[in-house]
């Protein structure tokens, strides 16, 4: 395989990973929780390394985890506690970590593949260098295997619970009277989001995950309501944002990583403008039409209200002075409201047609 | 219609607000005059608050208007004194009993100037009046719910208001309080003042209030506790789900 | 380590002092409106604004690096107010895709800036974690015009931030709006991280937003007096991050900043008025308290069954009522007089005993 392939290939395989927890965090309202797990773990990295002197070691992957956990379980208790609100909570206790994990770089392993660049930035470019040889037969990058059995532990993971986290997730009340552990279901994905951001930290660093995992599910939120396709078109935009990625960074001669982010910040920001449903351009407009519908509603129930009373009540004086309309929307409302025969005109003023009375009705009844 | 529009303290006409396309409130008409004391009733999600916070302009309604004393709310918000639902705000917010009172002076002050003597004399005049005094200087997470609300009630008539407009004030009061509050209400109705209050217990209503509003997303009947708080109109307001105070008179 | 104060430490000093000055202020208004993490989100945000203006000018001067990053934290809280109002997005959705993205964004553009022969000592990675070193005399006087409206700014809207913060509606109704007291905050925020970035650099300068009032919050009850303590805390650690970064080879400022401050949360966590160890204490005492409650009541209804209230009892035969209480509870009780050893392990109740037992029970039930 070409390096460019197998860059590619990694690049699916971190978005992949980090598409599927994503989309629960992103559910869960956590999404600012990948944030301090990706920095944290750097300490955990820092700290194995320290101890076996070697940073191709699985058991770098299991300590980075575990210090993703204890973020996690601190930051909670830190809320628990009522010392702190949630979001200080969350953003306390990983720049500590984190910076704690840069000092020790700097003044201890300054002369190693660790620096602070990688660790932010992160080198997919280099990934296809370091291999996965067994004798004399080459595997592949090591990163691929790393990444590719993080994200089997994901799939499998999501795989088993996927209808015990749908309930966690969107009724924890309900979860938890059916017997169904939340908290343990939850500190398994947390411990999913923690393996997800050590695996890639040495591909795309520390920060530029914290892309891959929440932008994409938010893409696809906003393209969709069903729980499995989200995670299904999430894993396609992080998949594309790899393809298209590596690409924008081979024509421009930039950093892979961050082309990967630039490419998902621009997806997102078509779906946030142009999504059938979601989308804002399509929003702008149906409320635009909602309101014209809601407002003709409204008057005729409003000429219904006081039917009988004085002639101002029914003329666009009243809409102007009463309902606080512009005059050109009250024209927009009586012109819309002649069109569909809801009223007709009455010399100076308007009147309902018996078609009005009966949507007025309609209208109140169903409120 | 004919009526002086200044004997008419709050009047709302053709008050609509909707999120999106679910309406919250349909077509209010409510004239509330001078020196009334009246009661918002209506079940969960009536919109009792919204209609409040519509006619205090916070929020947009899609389309009615507001007057304070025949003139447009706008310019009128400074006879208005309002007291938000106790637990709309976080009682661990780092200040004391007196910065919280003299946040009533701040319309008077406008932007910049800073509250002076004469305020903290006004300040700690209404904490007097309600029973509050001796703790100016305490912190407000170590008050009571009685006396958070008691807090909230001072910093409203700070204000010197012509209209107080009252969101559930007797939430988590301890009875003591609640007489408290009802006897205040009261003096300020005699003063001639008008107070609106969002209110819950069915069952105290023709003992506190004299006038009612009863409101379900749509307006359902406004007048005198006496004739308006019958049989036909609470079943109009909650449906069949007020057999609770059918022992009501 | 060797500390040499010399002209470029006490240049970083200042610099130092004006960012714990104007960081201690913001960091108590992110904090009490529970939005420090948009302090983050802004931090992250301006990497991108950073890398244009000096794409755009060639030019390393702090007054366009600073207007760039400005208008880039501007435009990324922007953003994120968009989403958060346009759409089914949350606001830990919106923070994340905005910080995300603008800093991939930002070290996509850092990366293309490297490439540039010309640009190649830009210094913009002094940016990704801050150096008080490479602050200078120039950035020092826009740093102090930019603090000076901050300060000047909290001083005048105090009682309107104050009262935005604690009850928005009632705000608005005074007559006041929101929307631009808001503003006016925002803007004095992205000022204010923007000020830091330099020293403590873009990933880790949301610590010095939170951190700070995060601590003077434990300490103080008064808005005024949090700030000052805020700022107080903000300012040491910017001056011992800065003289320790100094003193030691290659100690990077910005994290050891980072680590001073939250230091000082962890100190203030633990021993403030209302922190841990206080509030283990208490809880130790209470369960003493009512451990030593319990011995009495029992004691009395053991003894309830005899005609003599006094009479003794095996301390082993508790065991069907609960505990059996250990010795030192038994002695403390002998000591202020409710109980007394009758022999061996049976004690009984005293006269002054029995009428705290009778308490005790009228209590609990």
């Amino acid at each position: 395989m070409s390096p460019i392939i197998e860059i590619i290939l990694i690049g699916c395989l971190v978005a992949t990973t980090a598409a599927i927890p994503g989309c629960f965090l992103i559910l869960r309202k956590m999404a600012m929780m990948s944030d301090a797990i990706s920095h944290s773990v750097l300490l955990g990295i820092v700290l194995m390394f320290f101890a076996i002197k070697t940073l191709h070691s699985p058991l770098l992957i299991i300590a980075a985890t575990i210090t993703g956990l204890v973020t996690v379980v601190f930051t909670e208790a830190l809320i628990s506690s009522k010392k702190m609100k949630k979001d200080a909570a969350i953003g306390f206790i990983f720049p500590l970590f984190f910076a704690l994990a840069i000092i020790l770089i700097t003044q201890y392993a300054s002369n190693i593949h660790l620096d602070q660049d990688t660790v932010i930035l992160g080198e997919i470019a280099f990934a296809p260098f370091n291999r996965m040889v067994w004798g004399s037969i080459d595997y592949g990058p090591i990163a691929m295997w790393v990444m590719g059995i993080i994200g089997l532990i994901n799939a499998l993971f999501i795989g088993c619970f996927y209808k015990e986290l749908k309930i966690a997730t969107f009724d924890p009340a309900l979860a938890s009277s059916l017997g169904l552990a939340p908290s343990r279901l939850h500190y398994g994905l947390m411990a999913c989001v923690c393996m997800t951001c050590v695996g890639a930290f040495d591909s795309v660093g520390t920060i530029l995950i914290v892309a891959l995992i929440v932008t994409p599910p938010a893409t696809a939120y906003l393209l969709t309501r069903k729980l499995s396709t989200m995670i299904l078109l999430s894993i396609i935009i992080g998949c594309l944002c790899s393809v298209l990625g590596t690409i924008l960074a081979l024509a421009i001669d930039g950093s892979i990583a961050g082309a990967m982010c630039t490419v998902a910040g621009t997806l997102f920001l078509l779906s946030f403008l142009f999504s059938p449903n979601h989308g804002i351009i399509h929003k702008f407009y149906t409320q635009k039409q909602q309101k014209i519908q809601f407002s003709a509603i409204l008057l005729t129930i409003q000429f219904l209200n006081h039917q009988g009373e004085d002639s101002f009540e029914f003329s666009i004086e009243n809409l102007i002075d009463h309902m606080r309309w512009s005059e050109p929307f009250a024209q927009k409302i009586i012109s819309y409201a002649l069109a569909k025969n809801y009223i007709k005109r009455n010399k100076k003023a308007y009147e309902l047609t018996p078609y009005g009375i009966e949507v007025a009705k309609n209208a109140m009844a169903s409120s | 219609m004919k009526k002086d529009p200044t004997e008419i303290a709050v009047s709302i006409k053709d008050l609509t607000v909707a999120f999106d396309k679910k309406p919250v409130l349909w077509d209010i008409d409510l004239d509330i005059p001078k020196g009334a004391l009246t009661a918002i009733v209506g079940p969960n999600g009536a919109g009792k608050s919204t209609l409040l916070k519509a006619a205090l302009t916070i929020i947009k309604p899609t389309a009615g208007r507001v007057d304070i004393f025949g003139q447009p709310i706008k310019r009128q918000l400074s006879q208005i004194a309002y007291i938000p639902q106790r637990n709309s705000v976080d009682w661990d917010f780092p200040t004391n009993v007196l910065d919280v009172v003299l946040m009533g002076t701040y319309g008077d002050l406008g932007w910049i100037k800073r509250p002076g003597k004469k305020e903290k004399n006004r300040a700690l005049n209404v904490l007097e009046k309600v029973g509050m005094e001796t703790f100016y200087d305490r912190q407000i997470s170590q008050l009571s719910g009685g006396q958070q609300q008691r807090i909230f009630l001072a910093r409203a008539l700070v204000q010197n208001a012509a209209i107080y407009i009252m969101d559930e004030p007797f939430v988590g009061v301890d009875a003591v309080t609640e007489k408290a509050i009802v006897t205040l209400l009261k003096e300020l109705r005699d003063q001639q003042k008008t107070v609106i209050v969002v209110h819950h217990d069915l069952q105290t209503i023709d003992e506190y209030f004299d006038w009612v509003f009863l409101l379900n997303v749509r307006q359902i009947a406004f007048g005198k506790v006496k004739n308006t708080l019958n049989e036909e109109n609470l079943r109009l307001t909650y449906g069949g789900r007020h057999s609770f105070i059918t022992a009501h008179p | 380590m060797t500390l040499v104060i010399d002209y470029p430490v006490i240049i970083s000093l200042i610099g130092a002092i004006l960012i714990g000055l104007t960081s201690g202020i913001i960091s108590c208004y992110s904090v009490l409106k529970e939005q420090s993490l948009l302090g983050d989100a802004i931090a992250h945000a301006a990497l991108p604004g950073l890398c244009i203006a000096f794409l755009l000018t060639l030019n390393k001067s702090p007054m366009v690096l600073l207007m760039g990053a400005m208008s880039a934290g501007l435009i990324g809280t922007l953003f994120i107010t968009a989403i958060i109002q346009k759409s089914i997005l949350k606001e830990d959705t919106a923070l994340g895709v905005i910080l995300s993205v603008f800093f991939g964004f930002g070290t996509l553009l850092l990366t293309m800036i490297q490439k540039i022969p010309t640009a190649r000592q830009s210094g913009l990675e002094e940016y990704l974690f801050g150096n008080a070193a490479s602050i200078l005399k120039s950035d020092i006087t826009i740093m102090s015009i930019l603090a000076i409206l901050i300060v000047g700014s909290t001083l005048l809207f105090w009682k309107e931030f104050k009262c935005l913060i604690f009850d928005p509606d009632f705000f608005q109704t005074q007559g006041f709006s929101p929307r631009k007291a808001n503003f006016i905050l925002i803007i004095l925020t992205v000022i204010s991280i923007i000020i830091g970035l330099q020293s403590v650099g873009v990933i880790l300068m949301s610590a010095m937003i939170i951190a700070p009032a995060t601590a003077a919050r434990l300490w103080q009850k008064k808005l005024g007096a949090m700030m000052i303590l805020s700022i107080i805390f903000a300012t040491t650690s910017g001056i011992a991050g800065v003289l320790l970064s100094s003193a030691v080879y290659r100690l990077p400022t910005g994290p050891t900043i980072v680590t001073v401050i939250s230091l000082i949360v962890i100190i203030s966590l633990i021993f403030s008025p209302q922190g841990l160890l206080r509030q283990w204490i208490r809880k130790k005492i209470n369960q003493r308290a009512i451990r030593l409650d319990s011995i009495l009541s029992n004691l009395y209804t053991l003894a309830k069954t005899h005609d003599d209230l006094t009479h003794p009892h095996d301390i082993n035969t508790f065991n069907v009522l609960g505990e059996i209480p250990p010795l030192y509870l038994l002695q403390k009780l002998e000591s202020d007089g409710f109980i007394y050893n009758h022999k061996n392990n049976e004690w009984g109740l005293t006269n002054v005993g029995i009428s705290k037992a009778i308490q005790v029970l009228q209590r609990v039930h």
